[in-house]
């Protein structure tokens, strides 16, 4: 296959809103030592590539950006050294473009906290192009049984829910409640936790969202627009309280709730990352309860993979629609708006 | 029941030799020990090894040989105190020497340290399952302050006697106990019983059972002569280990012991303590250290550099001297702590703890201020993956073995022996923030 030596991406020069965003012709990088050419067939928008472009984070990104990390397409070019994949291998391209391979964190497989790891679409350019770079060591395999755009919402919303409910720490049979749970990443976590065997109280409005979270196994429903003491509710519906809480909305009232409903001895995931925001969490009920709470974010390459797996045997389906690549800045807009529900998948051909 | 057998075997009781003293006797002699307050490491240098026969040698430090009292029988029980009765002794005496009355620290209200009365108060009786522990001595702890106060959102018993680090000798038992006899040395501790039977029992957390039962909270403490423990949870006191000794290590010891496995910091790596040099900040460097942690001490003034540095603390940070803490901690530790144990109130202490934490550690919060936030950071929470974790005393088998580094020599606490009737002072002290170490009450005085 022949390769441009140029190529459409969506570029922003400076850090404001949708309308920043350019449909710009860049030059096709050249893939480097250990790196590969991966043309970008689908790609999600995750909330963070709107953070990256409003620049809200106390994180510097890379300018001019190519956004994006949600990416899934064909290997077309390898560059020196390569030996994990091969041309034409299907992957996807996450927030962990690459990491350095050989520091502590590395070493123990917790590669999403190297220092020296690189982000795609915030500190290296991301998915939001025809043709992207991206670290073979870190391009996740896609099974032939899953369709690249299928697997494009797995790439940060699929795998960071799953390694979120790792650390939840949640058994067989206990429960798992999940705040925020009918947007792009709470309906995975679902069916994650379904799959792993929990059993799940989801929290979010709306008869929609019900009918969605409930056809996805989750056992209860509270809406919290209509439901006047969700921590008593919770703790009624799971019997003493959540064995685990992943907390995926932004409200800083969930993480309040959150210790409140959850069981002694339990886990508290926190997932979303709005800028600013902070946890309060009471000390002493903290101590008492001998209550944990976790960070957590993406995963490592071993959960990528896992991730994946649970899509091509059937167990996760993200719902989602597909959408123009030429339409990115309007789906920022809705996502600014919160009114994207599941996952919006941009089709780079349109 | 297998548990408790096990724990049996690693405190293995040699059958004492060692006779009767009579009470008269004791008294004088645990007088003459402790007339005033004196500063005193714990008093075991030796391993098990010798404890029948403790041979003092240079630096051993132990205080064993200060008014030995031999036995009628000659033979000396190792290194214990001069105010220690044998097994036996306690088994004889028992029955007949039980009192009907005794004096116990009661508040009939929460308030100022004016509230304790100390007053003639009927010597309980154990009931099924239960034993009459003659408390010899007892630590004060900084959660007896807020029983006094009253400022915890936990509602105490009232009229209550306070104190959970109390150490002495069984004297009666209920009914259906069969694991527990007459003479034990045992410690009764925060978790006076729990349930046994449901989800948090049955997992070994029982420190988070709905229906625990909290010494001098929602039970009668430690502060009287005579209390009241579940069988299954007085912990039973290795021999060579003194009773003023494991006192503090009932609450504070067990605690900082717990929280460090909760940390999960791996030999030769690194944990930092702010706060390090308080009651519970010495147990737990040398705890870390025994665990082959290396520590990184934080607290301010020469008293407790030296103090933080003789527990072992590979480096002592001033906070009152060091311009930038975390800038410090992320230099010794060659890029953060591997583990945080915020003994220290402040909440000051729990922001830089997030900041100087390595990504991936585990923060563990261990004090209990009443009104204080952890405001931690969401985004660097997340994008660190810190875990903070409460966490405080520890389940049964977490509090034999914290005793049994005391008993192996590498845990040693720093204490204060005052009379018991010092109660309301050592409270006043506590509340001025006076206190270096621990202060143990001896029962006796």
């Amino acid at each position: 296959m022949s390769i441009p030596a140029t190529q459409t991406a969506a570029v922003f020069h400076e850090h404001g809103g949708p309308e920043n965003v350019k449909f710009e012709e860049i030059a096709v990088p050249e893939p480097g030592q250990g790196e590969v050419l991966v043309n970008i067939k689908y790609t999600g928008v995750c909330h963070t590539d709107l953070h990256a472009l409003q620049g809200d984070w106390p994180l510097p990104a890379k300018l001019p950006l190519v956004g994006g990390h949600e990416g899934a397409g064909i290997v077309v070019k390898l560059g020196p050294g390569v030996t994990q994949l091969k041309l034409g291998d299907r992957v996807g391209v996450k927030w962990l473009n690459s990491s350095c391979g050989n520091c502590e964190y590395c070493m123990a497989s917790q590669e999403s906290i190297c220092p020296n790891a690189k982000f795609s679409g915030y500190l290296v350019d991301g998915s939001f192009q025809h043709y992207c770079v991206a670290n073979a060591a870190h391009a996740t395999k896609i099974p032939e049984s899953v369709s690249l755009e299928v697997a494009a919402p797995i790439m940060c919303a699929g795998i960071t829910v799953y390694r979120a409910l790792k650390e939840a720490g949640v058994h067989p049979g206990e429960w798992v409640c999940i705040p925020g749970a009918g947007g792009g990443l709470g309906h995975l976590a679902v069916q994650y936790a379904r799959a792993m065997s929990m059993r799940v109280v989801a929290i979010d409005t709306g008869v929609e969202k019900e009918e969605l979270l409930k056809s996805l196994g989750a056992e209860v429903f509270l809406d919290f627009k209509k439901v006047p003491d969700m921590v008593e509710a919770v703790k009624e519906a799971t019997n003493g309280g959540a064995h685990g809480t992943l907390v995926l909305s932004t409200s800083p009232k969930s993480y309040e709730q959150a210790a409140g409903w959850a069981r002694p001895g339990s886990t508290m995931v926190t997932v979303s990352m709005p800028a600013g925001a902070k946890l309060g969490a009471d000390i002493f009920w903290l101590t008492v309860k001998m209550l944990k709470v976790c960070g957590s974010h993406v995963g490592n390459r071993l959960d990528s993979c896992e991730a994946v797996e649970y899509v091509a045997r059937g167990q996760v389906k993200p719902v989602y629609k597909v959408w123009p690549f030429s339409t990115l800045p309007d789906v920022y807009h809705a996502m600014h708006e919160n009114k994207i529900a599941g996952r919006i998948v941009l089709d780079l051909s349109k | 029941m297998f548990l408790r057998s096990f724990g049996r075997q690693l405190l293995r009781a040699p059958s004492s030799s060692s006779s009767f003293l009579s009470a008269n006797v004791s008294r004088a002699a645990a007088r003459s020990v402790s007339q005033a307050a004196v500063y005193r490491n714990s008093l075991f240098c030796g391993s098990r090894a010798l404890a029948r026969h403790h041979h003092h040698h240079a630096g051993c430090g132990c205080s064993g040989s200060a008014s030995r009292l031999t036995t009628k029988r000659g033979s000396t029980a190792a290194g214990t105190v001069a105010s220690e009765i044998s097994a036996a002794a306690a088994a004889a005496g028992a029955a007949a020497g039980i009192p009907r009355m005794q004096m116990g620290a009661v508040i009939t209200k929460h308030g100022s340290p004016e509230e304790v009365e100390f007053k003639q108060i009927p010597v309980p009786e154990p009931g099924p399952g239960e034993v009459l522990v003659n408390i010899k001595f007892t630590g004060v702890c900084h959660t007896d302050l807020h029983a006094l106060h009253g400022d915890w959102p936990l509602p105490a018993k009232m009229p209550l006697v306070g104190g959970h680090e109390g150490a002495g000798y069984v004297v009666k038992v209920g009914d259906g106990v069969t694991d527990v006899k007459l003479g034990d040395r045992v410690g009764i501790k925060w978790m006076n019983g729990s349930c046994g039977k449901c989800e948090y029992c049955l997992s070994a957390r029982e420190s988070l059972c709905p229906h625990i039962l909290l010494s001098g909270y929602s039970v009668d403490g430690t502060f009287q002569h005579y209390a009241i423990g579940k069988a299954d949870h007085v912990t039973p006191i290795p021999d060579n280990v003194s009773l003023e000794v494991a006192a503090p290590i009932m609450c504070a010891g067990i605690t900082v012991y717990r929280a460090l496995k909760e940390a999960a910091v791996q030999p030769n790596q690194w944990v930092v303590l702010p706060g390090a040099g308080g009651g519970l900040g010495h147990l737990a460097i040398q705890y870390a250290r025994a665990m082959s942690m290396r520590v990184v001490a934080i607290d301010s003034g020469a008293d407790k550099e030296k103090l933080c540095r003789d527990c072992g603390a590979d480096v002592f940070i001033d906070f009152r001297k060091e311009a930038d803490v975390v800038a410090k901690v992320k230099e010794v530790t060659g890029g953060g702590a591997h583990g945080t144990l915020v003994l220290s109130t402040s909440s000051k202490s729990y922001q830089q703890a997030t900041e100087f934490s390595r990504p991936g550690s585990t923060l563990v919060t261990v004090s209990m201020p009443p009104d204080a936030q952890l405001n931690a950071d969401i985004f660097w929470l997340t994008v660190k993956m810190l875990k903070i974790c409460g966490s405080h005393v520890g389940n049964r088998l977490d509090s034999i073995e914290a005793l049994q580094y005391v008993s192996s020599g590498a845990v040693k606490p720093v204490y204060k022996v005052q009379p018991f009737s010092t109660l309301p002072q050592v409270y006043s002290a506590m509340e001025a923030g006076n206190i270096a170490g621990r202060i143990v009450l001896d029962l006796s005085l």
